[in-house]
């Protein structure tokens, strides 16, 4: 019961939102009450997944006969390859319930949509069943257009377009994939599939094409490269929270996806493009990396870093080894927290100066020191300093991707040299120098609430990368398990 | 540990070094966030001698020597483990380690104590003391890391610091810009750090360093015969990064913008010398390399060779002392190759003294100056600044190596290896070492003698005690440490080697050290020779520049071949090389070039384009079914709704 609970509060908060849209104030208030009864779930959540025996496998919270007609039920199961994202995802939702407060922009609507696209991002992550988590991969679109679509900055039709269309396509052939996968296992539970060998064998086999109509999806959502041309227009015009939110969370489902669904359905399918989802996954390394630098808007640069960085986890998951993915599964909390402060206290900014203009910036350090301080913190942890959590993801990453293909591994490796020359030239520029005019015309001080917004992220930081042991362990076994249909 | 015949002793006095000077970081930077700079300066300087007292008792507990085959471990925590990586947290106590956490925390205590006065006009430099106690805490992990993961935490730990003082006056764009020339050049050394992580972990399964020095080459014979190499050149690519050789030095000079003390620290003292640090740590590895030790070797010679010929006519006090520092790594570097680690380790120690002592030194005489570098602009501040300028002559003697001062005892010892490498390296390494002697005497000489050239100069003012106070300890170190290791006529100290024996927890190194093939006869002659030479050259430096007046000034270039004959050598000199500028063109603007093509070709015109091409005849084929276009992604919506239901309906009415 507690995983649906846990599931309801941000559905319930999104239909209750909608009842203050004349009192913007106290929708943000109501908002943040809901966002601590949320992490409250969360707790509570925890304290039953602590005790939760470790050999069970992706065992069940909840269950319901919804659909016996299509051989679906609602079911929501956690293990620990979802528990740190659903964790993740209240942490961020928490920083910008803070941030809301006060923002004159941020409405009940916007606010009402954004807890129903937690609602159905904690869905996808929970569910184990193929039509109920199809459902809440679909759910996650429609908020996610508004938001881009109504909120979002000067191109945001196109931008908004261009997600929807990207992200249909790949649905598209999920639900294909589901729909014949459904109609020849007994049931479309997650478990029931697991049991289920489809055939394998060349390219045009069952398998392989069940395999791809699944990668499809989730491929898009990463985006491994070439797919991935949405991602810089929909950072880039999003509103700050669903910046946050996009990197935070729904790309990290692409990543959640491949490794409970591709790997654990379709293993050979798996196993034999792992070469090639490699070579992508550095391919989107190195030219994320480059077009990074090619940037002159900020959060283009900082969207591009997220492609080079989901490639990295992309190397580790198709790496197929235990400290590849456990490396991968960790970068997506590193990255969802990293990127997600570079956009936060970038959004922070731009709401003074509402340009995003690299050569409109300078001198922030002089400005505000610890907001500088803090934006720094956050590009350091984004190129993997160790110390912070992005080393120790890429680290297992590639130490695991180089027994698989040391190759393949060197190539991606200099993504690390060029994430130091992207992030720390556009930090140079932003934070050094003399103060510029727009900052000079524009003053950024930060309310107490932005702050409280900021601290959380900070915090998680300093403790997944000084001590990441507990986290790795919480998705050791869940791993394990999965690896061994690779056997 | 695999081998049953080691000791491992374990206790918890190790990681208070660190978290002391953590503890000092913490409470300037985030707790009180002082308004005074003095008091900001006290707190650290607070932290800094407790790790300092901490290192103390460390290095009276277990010396410079370790009983046996034992082993000393903090086993702090587990950091993270996954699979076959396993990365402890654990500190480890060796004799090598004690003497540089005397080197860190003792010089480091001093550095703080001077930056308390130099930096007490600043504004907010409780900003400065965090990131000094910061740097002592990578620092220190980096010197008592067990394993190459923990080791590599303090390697860019020490590289973050370094970013963040360089470019501490970062109103400046070219200090901020200096920063990151630094962290970049040190992250292209640091991608052979992590390749070598990795090929150790591969192939011998572990990176704790005792267990890789237990699994000695006999363990790596066994395996393809590129690995070991690999890895260690690896190791030695980054130690080129760090400890600024060839062809990664460049970032070093420019590392100047930061405030003097920092040079003096960070990129004199000790971070620069831990790449020679790391390479002692994993001996018994490279020891059985020949090939990457020749490497080595050369690099080291050629980097100290052109380091020196760049000093020789830079008028910027502090690139003086930048590029001398380059140099005098190479001599390090040259004594690792020609197989003498305790000969490389000694001179990291005694250099620590006389160069921190130098560059405080410049320190002083800049502040006294206000902020003045150039020296063409001083001159005669031998009255003015008494106790700085005998200071600094104690300085210059132990760098050029007069007799019995402490770079005299550590410069011959890597004289006398490369002396049994043959006669070529030896020639060019003793080059290296009297222009050593010609550059820091002209330097000397242009900055205290003669007569002031500037107003700053003529009205220069002494330090206040507490910058002279360092000055002092430091001298008394550069005239007198070099007696723990004396050549082995003389009978006296070897501290360095009973230290680097035992650092290996009792692994068997095959060639623990190369014994220079020198008699004793022929050795007395040798430093008799060089000492003659090197006095010789520097008298004459002297001479020449004492009467330095920049208007009608002839360089000794210029008399011994003429102006115009000299003219290109010097123009060449002055402008280092035109390494940066060569680097500029061979790789930054390629870069920055691909960057831009790549993402218009492949990511606009190409990926892009191809969508919106679609998207066109897309549009264009079905004007018919228009009307479904509303643009309104709630219809869009219904439609998948719709869609999927029939979809689901249809194929399980037909198939089931």
């Amino acid at each position: 019961m507690t995983a649906l609970l846990f599931l309801l509060i941000p559905t319930v908060s999104s239909v209750l939102l909608l009842l203050f849209h004349r009192n913007r104030v106290m929708a943000q208030w109501v908002n943040l009450v809901f966002n601590f009864l949320w992490a409250a779930g969360l707790f509570k959540l925890w304290m039953e997944f602590r005790v939760q025996p470790e050999t069970s496998v992706f065992p069940i919270w909840f269950s319901w006969d919804w659909a016996p007609f299509i051989g679906s039920r609602f079911s929501l199961a956690i293990d620990g390859l979802n528990f740190p994202l659903l964790a993740l995802n209240v942490v961020l939702s928490l920083s910008l319930a803070f941030y809301a407060i006060g923002h004159e922009k941020l409405s009940a609507s916007y606010l009402a949509l954004f807890s129903f696209l937690n609602a159905a991002s904690v869905g996808s992550l929970m569910a184990a069943d193929a039509a109920a988590f199809y459902l809440f991969w679909e759910l996650m679109l429609i908020p996610m257009y508004f938001l881009i679509g109504k909120w979002g900055s000067k191109n945001r039709i196109y931008a908004s377009l261009k997600f929807f269309g990207f992200t249909m396509a790949g649905s598209l052939l999920l639900l294909g994939a589901i729909v014949y996968v459904g109609l020849n296992s007994p049931s479309l539970g997650w478990h029931d599939l697991k049991e289920q060998r489809w055939v394998f064998d060349g390219w045009f086999s069952p398998q392989a094409l069940l395999f791809l109509g699944f990668l499809a999806a989730f491929a898009v959502k990463i985006p491994v490269w070439p797919l991935h041309t949405w991602l810089p227009d929909a950072h880039t015009e999003a509103p700050t929270g669903a910046s946050v939110i996009l990197a935070g969370i729904l790309l990290k489902l692409g990543v959640y996806g491949i490794a409970r669904w591709c790997f654990v359905l379709f293993p050979e399918a798996s196993l034999a493009s792992s070469t090639f989802m490699m070579g992508l996954g550095v391919v989107g390394v190195i030219l994320g990396s480059l077009s990074a630098m090619a940037q002159k808007d900020i959060k283009r640069t900082i969207a591009y870093s997220s492609v080079a960085h989901l490639g990295f986890m992309v190397i580790g998951l198709f790496a197929l080894r235990e400290e590849s993915i456990q490396g991968a599964l960790f970068q997506n909390l590193a990255h969802g927290l990293s990127t997600g402060a570079l956009f936060l206290i970038f959004g922070m900014i731009y709401d003074r100066t509402h340009t995003r203009e690299l050569k409109d910036y300078g001198g922030l350090a002089t400005k505000n020191g610890v907001l500088a301080t803090l934006f720094l913190f956050s590009a350091m942890a984004s190129i993997g300093l160790p110390g912070l959590p992005g080393f120790v993801g890429e680290f297992l990453v590639l130490s695991g991707s180089f027994v698989t293909n040391p190759w393949l591994t060197i190539l991606a490796m200099s993504g690390i040299l060029l994430g130091a020359v992207y992030m720390l030239s556009a930090m140079k520029k932003i934070l050094y120098g003399e103060v510029s005019p727009t900052l000079e015309a524009h003053p950024v001080v930060l309310k107490w609430s932005e702050w409280m917004a900021i601290a959380p992220m900070v915090v998680l930081m300093l403790i997944l990368g000084l001590m990441p042991q507990g986290f790795l362990k919480l998705s050791e076994s869940a791993v394990l398990g999965m690896l061994s249909v690779f056997k | 540990m695999e081998s049953t015949d080691v000791a491992i002793e374990t206790t918890q006095l190790l990681r208070w070094i660190i978290l002391f000077p953590l503890l000092g970081a913490i409470l300037n930077g985030i707790i009180l966030r002082l308004k005074s700079t003095k008091l900001a300066g006290i707190v650290a300087t607070a932290a800094s001698l407790a790790a300092f007292v901490a290192s103390f008792m460390a290095v009276t507990r277990w010396g410079f020597s370790l009983e046996g085959a034992s082993l000393v471990y903090d086993q702090w925590f587990m950091w993270f483990q996954s699979g076959k990586v396993s990365v402890p947290f654990w500190l480890e106590y060796t004799p090598i380690s004690g003497i540089m956490l005397l080197v860190v925390t003792g010089i480091g205590s001093l550095i703080h104590i001077y930056s308390i006065s130099y930096m007490e006009k600043e504004v907010g430099g409780y900003r400065f003391f965090t990131y000094l106690n910061l740097f002592l805490v990578a620092m220190l992990t980096l010197v008592l890391g067990s394993n190459l993961v923990t080791v590599f935490l303090g390697w860019e730990g020490v590289g973050l610091c370094s970013y963040l003082l360089i470019g501490y006056w970062f109103t400046k764009t070219e200090n901020a810009q200096a920063g990151m020339k630094a962290f970049i050049t040190n992250r292209i050394g640091d991608l052979g750090f992590l390749i070598s992580i990795f090929l150790f972990l591969a192939y011998a399964g572990t990176l704790q360093i005792q267990e890789l020095n237990h699994l000695g080459p006999q363990f790596f014979s066994a395996l393809p015969s590129w690995v070991l190499p690999a890895a260690l050149l690896g190791l030695f690519w980054a130690a080129t990064g760090k400890s600024a050789q060839f062809p990664l030095y460049v970032w070093l000079p420019d590392a100047m913008a930061g405030p003097t003390p920092v040079s003096a620290l960070i990129h004199a003292a000790t971070m620069v010398t831990s790449g020679i640090f790391v390479i002692v740590r994993v001996w018994p590895l490279f020891a059985s390399q020949p090939e990457v030790l020749n490497v080595v070797f050369w690099v080291g010679i050629f980097t100290a060779w052109l380091a020196a010929l760049i000093a020789l006519t830079q008028n910027d006090i502090k690139k003086v002392l930048a590029y001398s520092t380059v140099s005098q790594l190479g001599f390090m570097f040259t004594a690792l190759g020609a197989g003498a680690p305790e000969a490389a380790l000694f001179h990291v120690l005694t250099h620590a003294f006389f160069k921190a002592l130098l560059f405080l030194g410049s320190g002083s005489v800049i502040h006294g100056m206000h902020h003045e570098q150039d020296m063409r602009k001083m001159g005669g501040l031998a009255h003015h600044m008494k106790f700085t300028h005998w200071t600094f002559v104690i300085g210059t003697a132990a760098i050029i190596g007069f007799p019995f001062t402490s770079g005299f005892f550590s410069k011959d010892l890597i004289l006398a290896h490369a002396l049994s490498r043959g006669m070529v390296p030896y020639a060019l390494l003793l080059t290296a070492a009297l222009m050593t002697a010609f550059y820091m005497l002209r330097a000397y000489s242009m900055t205290f003698m003669g007569k002031p050239r500037s107003d700053a100069a003529d009205h220069a003012h002494e330090s206040s005690p507490l910058m002279l106070i360092p000055l002092g300890v430091l001298s008394i170190g550069s005239l007198f440490m070099g007696w723990i290791q004396t050549p082995h006529f003389m009978g006296g100290g070897h501290l360095m080697e009973t230290a680097v024996k035992s650092s290996w927890g009792g692994a068997e190194a095959m060639k623990p050290f190369a014994e220079h093939k020198i008699s004793v006869g022929g050795e007395i002659l040798m430093i008799l020779a060089v000492v003659a030479l090197i006095l010789g050259v520097a008298y004459y430096s002297f001479k020449v520049y004492r009467e330095f007046q920049s208007k009608k000034f002839i360089s000794p270039a210029e008399r011994a071949v003429g102006p115009t004959t000299a003219a290109p050598f010097i123009n060449a000199s002055q402008n280092k090389f035109f390494v940066d500028e060569a680097y500029d063109l061979i790789f930054v603007r390629p870069l920055r070039f691909l960057s831009g093509a790549f993402f218009r070709i492949v990511d606009e015109t190409g990926i892009n384009g191809l969508l919106h091409g679609m998207r066109k005849s897309l549009d264009f084929s079905s004007g018919i079914l228009s009307w479904a276009h509303t643009g309104n992604v709630q219809t869009y919506a219904w439609y998948l709704a719709a869609g999927a239901a029939i979809l689901l309906i249809f194929v399980g009415r037909v198939l089931l």
